[in-house]
């Protein structure tokens, strides 16, 4: 009893670090905090072991298996952090998964997760506890950023109503724990970045940002905003460009030293760069074109540096409106979307006008997730029932059936782009064409 | 001791029941069940030439030249004289009735040329015939084990169990009779330790390039090498409709295949035949064998008029080989054809975690509801 004791003493201080004091005074504000926790754990919990999205979950966690079990220790392919990450988990796992060579093998030793390898997975009688396990790290650090943006609010009303936010955000649940992608690992360095910039810590602001690069690389480009805005002098910017850069870096020496010139190469190819030059303007002579997301980009930059107030809420809204801006201009995978809801949360707290609006994002959004036909329908479910599931029409098939099931999308996707262009404009004409400074978070 | 102290109590011992129990581990699949046959190799005698708890007929004599185990064994001289002996049994259970046999009859191979009865009845607790299975083999001179997988049909209380020469001349040996119940494997000679003179496993079907291999088996002595493409390894049982049937069984291949377009070296099916042989339902998977072994699975739920449930596997395409070891097949209840509640089966001690942990988020959800 003595360990246990001390175990439940070891529990309660990790309470009290990760809920500040100011919310568990307040009776009803923990017992709410407590309530909302409950109800996502159990939303979470019930998901984790039967959904799986095909080829994502499985190719990370294949991959990784060569690290922790295969004694292959370069298998990352570019993005190292992340297979680290899982091998690192892999490996705790261990003991608890005995199994693992019969329920995810690539015969080819290859790094790809094929079909067949996917329907062994999805028949094998431990898969519940396999997705299960496969899930608990990226519970961890969803459940982080729900306690961090306590932290972020000192106004209690509006850190709970963020925690409940975040807690039963649909995107966050479809991201992490039906197409289960680690997007809540580069969501907790992101939120804690912002954290940092709040408390006027740029430095660990920026590393922190920096480390959120090395786990997803779309943080990149949120990095010159950080710069700019936190930085008041061109020294001050260099040193935090040097910190923003700094875990690059040294995952780039990293890569150089144990995997040669080419993971450099790896390393430095944004997988999907690409997806900023989908819509663009030919202008019909040599290779005259212009990228609307490079333009709006630049221009938005362009404009926090002449007109910044190099505050933490010029910060978020500048980078919010980026993604905005990203989300209604290029092309992106379902579980990108979680990009946007640690920054949207932030507004959403301010202006309720916001969570209608983001019901109608997540319905368009829903639409769009039909072009992945069965990978991101009845292939989620085959745990469940195989044979049921992949015999289920996908409702593009529905669709398609009475209505042009591309041009029905494109319709969704189309709304879904001018409501995330509403949202930057709203954001932008309130907060930066004003020059007004009513909303700052407390 | 304190509310949250409790819960937490719970969850460690979840975790530690999760972690001292993982599963997925290799299970034995042999069945392990007793002979319901007493005197099951005629040791015991009560009379010259008559084995305890034996009756039989004329032309039945004891024989010590050369039996296959013991000192015994029983030779049948005259056809359709019978070695008997009743057992008691259950209604629709799956049992394996095998005996070793040799007989010096020189038939020649065509039409009617089965010498031997291994034959059953099913008997009514009245002791009235229900069905009776002649199971007519052809034996050859030297020892080998014959036999096959039973299902009793309903109400059968007694299975009768009669050894017979069945026709030529000469006689028939026996020895070694075996009656067992099948629960955890229904299948006989799963992992292929037993092989004729010719290398091919007893029990099974075997089509060309198909032999048994010492060389890396997944357990025991033996596995399966299969070189041909198409050519398959099969054996039936007996099958009631309606019923859930999940094989499982280990693979590993040499086969060199390309990623892309149809690489999967191998098939399993499992077919649903009627009582006339015809394919009514087949489930078939086409998978890619790894380097190493590695356990697949596959399924069928029998639909109505299945009287037989054959499985089969073949190597697909692809220069090289394809081994098998370690099957087994399970008659599951109807229910367990949702998956989910098999999973829970097979993993009970992550479920047994899972559904704990549940429990307690949703207590403690409502009682912080209610305590609002």
């Amino acid at each position: 009893m003595d360990i246990l004791s001390k175990i439940i003493e070891i529990i309660k201080r990790l309470v009290v670090k990760v809920i500040p004091d100011s919310y568990r005074k307040e009776s009803s504000i923990r017992t709410s905090i407590l309530k909302w926790l409950l109800i996502g754990l159990l939303i979470r919990v019930t998901l984790m072991p039967i959904t799986v999205y095909h080829p994502d979950l499985l190719g990370i966690y294949w991959r990784s298996s060569l690290i922790a079990y295969h004694k292959m220790p370069w298998a990352g392919g570019g993005q190292i952090f992340a297979h680290y990450f899982h091998a690192f988990f892999l490996w705790i796992f261990k003991p608890l998964m005995p199994y693992f060579n019969n329920i995810l093998l690539n015969p080819t030793m290859g790094p790809g997760a094929t079909e067949d390898m996917f329907i062994a997975f999805v028949n094998h009688p431990n898969v519940f506890r396999t997705l299960f396990l496969f899930k608990i790290p990226y519970l961890i650090f969803d459940l982080g950023c729900a306690f961090l943006l306590l932290r972020i609010f000192q106004d209690h009303k509006k850190g709970v109503l963020a925690f409940i936010f975040w807690i039963v955000n649909p995107i966050v649940i479809f991201a992490t724990y039906i197409a289960a992608r680690y997007e809540g690992i580069p969501a907790f360095f992101i939120l804690l970045s912002l954290y940092y910039a709040k408390n006027n810590s740029s430095t660990r602001s920026l590393l922190s940002l920096g480390i959120s690069v090395i786990v997803r690389w779309y943080p990149l480009i949120l990095l010159p905003f950080f710069v700019v805005i936190l930085g008041k002098k061109l020294t001050k910017r260099l040193k935090l460009a040097f910190w923003g850069l700094l875990p690059l870096g040294s995952m780039m020496i990293l890569a150089r030293s144990f995997g040669g010139p080419r993971e450099v190469k790896v390393l430095t190819q944004i997988p999907w760069h690409e997806n900023f030059f989908g819509m663009r303007f030919y202008l019909y002579h040599l290779y005259d074109n212009v990228f609307v997301f490079v333009v709006a980009y630049t221009f938005l930059l362009l404009y926090a540096y002449f007109n910044t107030d190099y505050s933490f809420t010029s910060l978020w809204k500048a980078v919010l409106i980026l993604l905005l801006l990203f989300f209604a201009t290029c092309f992106f995978h379902v579980h990108y979307l979680m990009w946007l809801i640690p920054l949207l949360t932030l507004q959403i707290v301010e202006d309720r006008r916001f969570i209608g609006l983001f019901v109608a994002l997540v319905l368009c959004f829903v639409v769009y997730t039909f072009q992945w036909g069965q990978h991101l329908a009845g292939f989620l479910f085959t745990p469940l029932d195989f044979s049921y599931f992949v015999s289920l029409r996908t409702p593009f098939e529905i669709i398609n059936q009475y209505y042009p099931a591309d041009k029905f999308i494109g319709v969704f996707r189309s709304i879904f782009s001018g409501i995330s262009l509403l949202m930057a404009y709203l954001i932008f004409k309130e907060f930066f064409l004003r020059g007004e400074r009513k909303n700052e978070v407390p | 001791m304190k509310y949250h102290k409790k819960i937490i109590l719970s969850v460690l011992m979840m975790v530690t029941c999760l972690t001292i129990i993982p599963g997925g581990t290799g299970k034995a699949r042999e069945n392990q069940s007793e002979n319901l046959l007493r005197n099951s190799d005629f040791e015991v005698l009560e009379a010259p030439d008559k084995p305890r708890f034996w009756s039989r007929g004329r032309g039945w004599s004891l024989d010590t030249e050369g039996p296959y185990q013991g000192k015994s064994c029983m030779r049948a001289s005259e056809a359709w004289r019978w070695l008997l002996q009743e057992v008691p049994a259950k209604p629709e259970k799956y049992y394996s009735f095998t005996a070793y046999v040799k007989s010096d009859i020189g038939v020649a191979r065509k039409t009617d040329y089965q010498n031997t009865f291994l034959w059953l009845d099913y008997l009514d607790k009245e002791g009235k015939i229900i069905k009776e299975e002649s199971g007519p083999i052809y034996v050859a001179s030297s020892w080998g084990l014959y036999g096959r997988v039973i299902l009793t049909p309903t109400k059968t209380e007694k299975i009768r169990v009669k050894l017979g020469k069945r026709l030529g001349e000469g006689s028939v040996w026996f020895d070694g009779i075996e009656l067992k119940s099948l629960s955890n494997n229904l299948l006989l000679n799963p992992d292929f330790e037993i092989v004729d003179s010719e290398d091919r496993p007893v029990f099974w079907g075997v089509g060309r390039g198909w032999s048994a291999h010492i060389t890396r088996p997944y357990r025991g002595r033996n596995c399966m090498q299969g070189t041909e493409p198409w050519q398959q390894l099969w054996q039936s049982l007996p099958a009631r409709p309606n019923r859930f049937f999940a094989l499982k069984t280990h693979l590993r291949s040499n086969i060199t295949v390309t990623e892309g377009a149809d690489n999967l070296n191998t098939a399993v099916f499992l077919m649903c035949l009627d009582s006339k042989g015809k394919v009514i339902k087949q489930e078939e998977r086409a998978m890619l064998a790894p380097f190493s072994w590695q356990e697949r699975e596959i399924s069928v739920y029998a639909p109505d008029e299945t009287a037989t449930v054959k499985i089969t596997l073949l190597k697909r395409l692809g220069k090289g080989s394809l081994w098998v070891d370690d099957l087994q097949v399970r008659q599951l209840p109807s229910y367990l054809r949702i998956r989910i509640l098999r999973a829970i089966l097979d993993d009970k001690p992550f479920f047994i975690f899972y559904f704990s942990l549940y429990l307690i988020l949703i207590i403690s959800l409502i009682r912080v509801v209610l305590k609002r």
